[in-house]
C-alpha cells in the first residue's frame, strides 16, 4: 500500500495495485461538512487538470468543491455513492472513496502533503 | 483582526459534547453534534432541544406600552387581551421594510415581553428608544433561553419538571411567566413544543436533566432545515429592510383591520401590486440544491434553500416577480446550470395534528 498523500484543500489520493490512484475526502474535511446527502461524481473519461473543481458534495449545511489532486483522467467512479452518499461520513478513507484517476505526470504528487505535513496543516 | 465571539451560558457543556461551532449573530454557537440530520429527526419523531440564548428577551412596561406598541408594530397587539398571549409580527421602517420579525407577549396593557432575533437586537432596542417615550425598556442579554421542540417534547418537559406542569394547558402562542422563568408554546420547527427563558443557572439544571433523559441536544444546521420545511422565515435571508412584509409571505401578520396608524403603513398602501415580489416555495431534487442567493431564470431570487431531510429532496423559498407567481415550474440556477423547481406552496412539511 502507496502512502497516502493530501492536498491543502483536504482531497486525499492513493496508489491502487493497477497503477491508477483513488481518490476522496479527508476525514477532517467529512467531519466539517457535517452530514452528506449528495456526491456529484464526474463521468469517467472526463480530464481535469491539477486543482480543478471536479465533484460537488452536498451537505445538510452547504455544498463543498471538490479538487483535482493532480492532473488526470477519471477511469473509475464509486456510484454506490449515489444510493448512499452518507459512506463519506462513515468511511472516509475506504467505502466512501470517490473516483479513481489515471495521472497525466506522477511528479505532481510531489507538490502534495504526507500524513505528518497533512495532521500539521489542519492543526494549524 | 479576529472578531471575540460571544458565549452563552450552556457554551461549554456543548464543547465538553464536542459540538462543532460556528459564528452566529456574534455568538459562537453549536452547529451539530455530530449529526445534524439524526438531530432533524429526533425533533421530528419524538424531542430535541436548541441553545437559542442568542435570541434576546426584552421587558417593555409603562402606561402607554399599549398605544406605542401599535405604532411600532404592523401586527395589532391590541388585540391580545388575555395574559400571557402573544402575537407573530414585523416591526417597519417608513418605507415597510422589515427590522425584525418578533414574537410580542402580553401580560397587561402596562407590560409586555419581547423575544428579538440575535442579529437584530441592538439596532431594534435603538429603534424601539428612537420612537417611543416614557416606556421603561428592560434588556436581558445575559439570560438563558432554550427551546425543546417535538412531538413529546411537553409531555417529556412536564414529566421532568411537574413545577411547570402548567405549560400542558398553555394554547398555542402563548406564555406563562414562572418564579423562575417565562416558558412559551412557541418553536420555530413545525413541531409542537416550549421556549423558556430563565437565568444561567437554572438553564444549565434543566438542559442537563433534560439531556440525561434522552432528549436530543440539537444545533442551528437542524434548527434551519425544521423551520426551512416548515415554512418559516429566517431574518437576514428571507426578508429584511428591503422586503416588505407583504412580499415575503408576512401578509398575515400585517394588521390593518382598525383604524390605527403603524410605522410602515403608509408605505404598505401606497404599494404598487404590480411590482411587488411574491414569495414561493420550490422543490427540486436533492441532487440539485438551490441555496440562498440562487438565481431564478425567469426572473427573482432564492432567499432560503437546502436540503429537506423529511422529504428527502431540496426546498427553497424564493422571491419572485408578481408575474410569475402562477408558474408551475420555474428554472433555477444551481453551480452555473439551470435546473426544473416546482413552484408549491413554502408549507413543505405539515404535522398531523
Amino acid at each position: 500500500m502507496s502512502q497516502r498523500k493530501y492536498t491543502k484543500t483536504h482531497e486525499w489520493i492513493v496508489k491502487n495495485e493497477n497503477g491508477n490512484y483513488r481518490v476522496g475526502i479527508s476525514d477532517f474535511a467529512q467531519n466539517s461538512l457535517g452530514d452528506v446527502v449528495y456526491v456529484g461524481i464526474p463521468a469517467v473519461g472526463s480530464a481535469f487538470k491539477i486543482s480543478q473543481n471536479c465533484v460537488v458534495i452536498e451537505s445538510v449545511k452547504a455544498a463543498s468543491d471538490i479538487y483535482a489532486p493532480c492532473s488526470g483522467t477519471i477511469v473509475a467512479v464509486n456510484e454506490s455513492l449515489l444510493d448512499n452518499p452518507e459512506k463519506i461520513n462513515a468511511s472516509p478513507y475506504d467505502q466512501g472513496w470517490i473516483f479513481e484517476m489515471k495521472l497525466d505526470q506522477e511528479s505532481e504528487l510531489q507538490l502534495l502533503l504526507d500524513e505528518a505535513s497533512y495532521q500539521n496543516h489542519i492543526k494549524n | 483582526m479576529k472578531m471575540i465571539l460571544k458565549e452563552t451560558p450552556l457554551h461549554s457543556w456543548h464543547k465538553d459534547q464536542k459540538a462543532h461551532f460556528g459564528a452566529f449573530a456574534n455568538y459562537d454557537m453549536p452547529m451539530h453534534y455530530g449529526s445534524a440530520l439524526q438531530e432533524h429527526y429526533a425533533v421530528r419523531k419524538n424531542a430535541g432541544m436548541f441553545d437559542i440564548s442568542h435570541m434576546r428577551f426584552v421587558s417593555i412596561s409603562g402606561n402607554d406600552a399599549l398605544s406605542q406598541l401599535e405604532l411600532l408594530l404592523a401586527n395589532d397587539v391590541f388585540k391580545l387581551q388575555v395574559s400571557g398571549k402573544a402575537c407573530y409580527g414585523c416591526m417597519l421602517t417608513e418605507n415597510g421594510g422589515v427590522i425584525d420579525d418578533l414574537i410580542t407577549y402580553f401580560e397587561n396593557t402596562n407590560q409586555y415581553y419581547l423575544v428579538l432575533n440575535a442579529g437584530c437586537a441592538e439596532k431594534d432596542l435603538q429603534w424601539i428608544k428612537n420612537h417611543t417615550n416614557q416606556l421603561h425598556i428592560q434588556d436581558f442579554p445575559e439570560r438563558a433561553m432554550i427551546a425543546v421542540q417535538g412531538p413529546n417534547a411537553i409531555t417529556i418537559f412536564v414529566t421532568l419538571f411537574p413545577e411547570y406542569k402548567m405549560v400542558q394547558a398553555l394554547n398555542s402562542f402563548s406564555g406563562k411567566m414562572f418564579s423562575d422563568c417565562f416558558i412559551a408554546r412557541t418553536g420555530y420547527t413545525g413541531e409542537d413544543g416550549i421556549e423558556l427563558v430563565c437565568e444561567p443557572k437554572n438553564a444549565q439544571r434543566i438542559w442537563q436533566k433534560l439531556f440525561t433523559a434522552g432528549v436530543v441536544p440539537c444545533g442551528l444546521v437542524a434548527r434551519d432545515s425544521l423551520r426551512l420545511e416548515a415554512g418559516l422565515n429566517l431574518y437576514g435571508a428571507d426578508m429584511d429592510e428591503t422586503v416588505l412584509p407583504i412580499e415575503c409571505g408576512l401578509r398575515w401578520t400585517v394588521d390593518m383591520k382598525r383604524d390605527r396608524n403603524f410605522i410602515g403603513k403608509k408605505a404598505i398602501l401606497a404599494a404598487n401590486p404590480d411590482t411587488l415580489r411574491k414569495q414561493v416555495g420550490l422543490r427540486l431534487s436533492k441532487q440539485n440544491i438551490a441555496r440562498h442567493g440562487a438565481k431564478i431564470l425567469e426572473g427573482g431570487v432564492v432567499t432560503s434553500g437546502g436540503y429537506a431531510p423529511s422529504l428527502d429532496c431540496a426546498v427553497a423559498f424564493a422571491l419572485v416577480p408578481q408575474a410569475l407567481t402562477d408558474s408551475e415550474t420555474l428554472k433555477v440556477e444551481v453551480r452555473g446550470v439551470s435546473y426544473p423547481a416546482s413552484v408549491c406552496s413554502t408549507r413543505f412539511y405539515k404535522r398531523i395534528q
